[in-house]
C-alpha cells in the first residue's frame, strides 16, 4: 500500500528530492573546488563554443559590413551631392574671376591710350575672307558717332588701329576694318619718317598696300607703319602694321609699293576702343575745299 | 542501449551548443537574452513526462550553474520547478499545441523570474525588483515565444518517437 502511494506520486516526491538537493546546494553554498569541474567543463564545450561564437561573429560581421556599406553610400551620396554643389558654386566664381582679370587687363590697356576712349565688345563679324567690318555693341547712346577711330590690342599689350566707325545705331555700331576695300589712310613709316597712303586690299587676309612712297625711301621689311595724323579722323602715332614686302619699282616710276600686314588679328579680336579723337575743325573744312 | 547512447550524445550536443549560445549572448537583442535551455526544458517534460522533465531540468540547472557562476544551485532549483509545474498543468490547457506550448513558455518565463527574485532574496540578500526588471522580463517573454515557435517545428528531429499528448 504505501508502495503504491510512492509510486502514484513519484514525480511529486522526485520534485521534492530535487528542489532539497538544490537548497541543500545553495543553503551551504557548495563550492567544487577540489574537482575544478567549471573548468573541466569548459575544456570539454569550447569546441562548441568557438564554433559557435565564430559563426555569431561571422553573421554578425557579415549585418555589420552591409550596414557599414549603406552608411559609406549615404556619405559617398551625400558628399557627391555637396561636391556637385560646391562646383556649381565655384564655376560661377571661376567665371566672374576670368572676366574680371579680363576687365583688369582692358583698364590697363585703356590707360595706356592717350585719348578718351570707350570700350566696347564685338557682337558680329563677316565670317567669309572679304569679311571688312565688325558690328561693336556701343552705339549712339553711349557717345559714338560715325568717322571715329577703332584700336584694338594684342595679348603683349600693344595697341594698333584696326579701322573707323561708318554706320552708328542707337546701341550698336559698325567699324569698317582698315583691311575693306575702298579704305585709305594716311601712313607714317616709323624710322624712315616718310608719308604715303595706306589702300587696303579687300580682303582680311590680305596685306594692304602702302602707296606715295618715293623710290628713293629708305625702308625695309619689319618696318613699323603707323598713322601720319595727315587726317581729320586718325590721331598721328597710332600703329597700324609692319612692311612685309617691298615692290620693285621701275625706272620711270617715282613711288614704290610697300606691303603692309596689319597689326590686327581678325578672328581673335574680340574688345576695341572707340577713340574720342577731336581734330582742329580748321582741317577739315580746309581738307575738304583741297581741291578747289 | 547503442540507440540510447545515440539520444543521450544528441542531446548532450544540443545542450553544450544552447548553453554556448546562451553564454556568449550572440542572439541577444536590446541587451535581452532567450533563454534556451529553460525553452529545451519546457519541451522535454511536455514530450517525456513529469519525472524525467524534473530530473532533466535539474540536470541542465546544474550545469548552468556550474558555467554561470551563480550560486550552486540556483539554476537546478528554477527549472526542476519549471518542469514539475509544466509536465502537471499541461493537462489543464485545451489549446492547439504550439499555442498551449507558447503559452508554457510565457508563463514559465514569468515564473521564472518570480523565482530568481525570491531566492536572490533569500540567499543572496539582494532585492532586486524593480521596472527595468519587469521590462527585461516583457522582452523576454516575446523573445522567448519566437525562439519557442522555431524549437517546436524542429523538435521532431530529437523526439520523434514521442507524439503530443495535450
Amino acid at each position: 500500500m504505501q508502495n503504491l502511494y510512492f509510486y502514484r506520486n513519484k514525480s511529486f516526491i522526485t520534485l521534492i528530492l530535487l528542489l532539497s538537493i538544490s537548497v541543500t546546494l545553495m543553503f551551504f553554498n557548495v563550492k567544487l573546488n577540489f574537482l575544478d569541474l567549471r573548468a573541466v567543463l569548459f575544456f570539454l564545450t569550447y569546441p562548441v563554443q568557438y564554433t559557435v561564437t565564430s559563426i555569431g561573429e561571422f553573421f554578425s560581421d557579415s549585418v555589420s559590413g552591409i550596414s557599414k556599406i549603406r552608411e559609406l553610400e549615404e556619405e559617398l551620396r551625400l558628399t557627391k551631392e555637396s561636391l556637385d554643389k560646391y562646383k556649381k558654386t565655384l564655376l560661377p566664381y571661376s567665371q566672374i574671376q576670368k572676366e574680371n582679370e579680363e576687365y583688369k587687363k582692358i583698364l590697363g590697356i585703356k590707360s595706356h591710350i592717350a585719348y578718351n576712349t570707350v570700350y566696347s565688345r564685338i557682337v558680329f563679324r563677316d565670317p567669309g575672307l572679304t569679311g571688312d567690318y565688325f558690328i561693336i555693341d556701343k552705339g549712339a547712346f553711349d557717345g559714338i558717332k560715325p568717322d571715329m577711330p577703332v584700336v584694338s590690342y594684342n595679348d603683349s599689350g600693344d595697341i594698333f588701329l584696326i579701322g573707323k566707325t561708318t554706320e552708328v545705331n542707337v546701341s550698336a555700331a559698325k567699324v569698317r576694318l582698315l583691311t575693306a576695300a575702298d579704305s585709305h589712310i594716311g601712313i607714317e613709316l616709323k624710322f624712315s619718317g616718310y608719308v604715303g597712303v595706306l589702300r587696303g586690299n579687300g580682303s582680311w587676309n590680305q596685306n594692304c598696300v602702302a602707296e606715295y612712297i618715293p623710290v628713293e625711301a629708305d625702308t625695309f621689311v619689319g618696318e613699323e607703319v603707323i598713322t601720319s595724323g595727315e587726317s581729320d579722323i586718325f590721331p598721328p602715332g597710332l600703329l597700324i602694321g609692319k612692311i612685309v614686302g617691298i615692290g620693285k619699282p621701275t625706272a620711270e616710276d617715282f613711288f614704290k609699293k610697300l606691303y603692309v600686314r596689319p597689326q590686327f588679328d581678325f578672328s581673335r579680336t574680340k574688345d576695341v576702343f572707340i577713340m574720342e579723337w577731336k581734330p582742329n575743325s580748321d582741317v577739315g573744312s580746309l581738307i575738304e575745299r583741297a581741291g578747289e | 542501449m547503442k540507440k540510447n547512447f545515440k539520444i543521450y550524445l544528441l542531446f548532450g550536443a544540443v545542450i553544450a551548443v544552447l548553453l554556448s549560445i546562451q553564454m556568449t549572448g550572440i542572439i541577444s537583442l536590446f541587451k535581452i537574452n532567450p533563454d534556451l535551455l529553460m525553452i529545451l526544458c519546457i519541451l522535454h517534460s511536455i514530450n517525456k513526462g513529469e519525472q524525467k522533465g524534473e530530473i532533466f531540468g535539474f540536470g541542465v540547472g546544474l550545469f548552468e550553474d556550474i558555467f554561470s557562476g551563480e550560486v550552486f544551485g540556483f539554476n537546478a532549483f528554477i527549472l526542476t520547478f519549471i518542469c514539475w509545474f509544466t509536465s502537471i498543468y499541461r493537462k489543464f490547457i485545451f489549446v492547439a499545441d504550439i499555442v498551449a506550448y507558447l503559452i508554457y513558455v510565457a508563463i514559465a518565463t514569468i515564473l521564472k523570474y518570480i523565482l530568481f527574485v525570491i531566492l536572490s532574496v533569500i540567499f543572496k540578500a539582494n532585492w532586486i525588483m524593480d521596472w527595468m526588471l519587469l521590462l527585461n522580463m516583457g522582452g523576454e517573454i516575446v523573445y522567448n515565444i519566437l525562439i519557442g515557435m522555431l524549437f517546436f517545428y524542429i523538435s521532431p528531429i530529437l523526439y520523434k518517437k514521442e507524439e503530443f499528448t495535450f
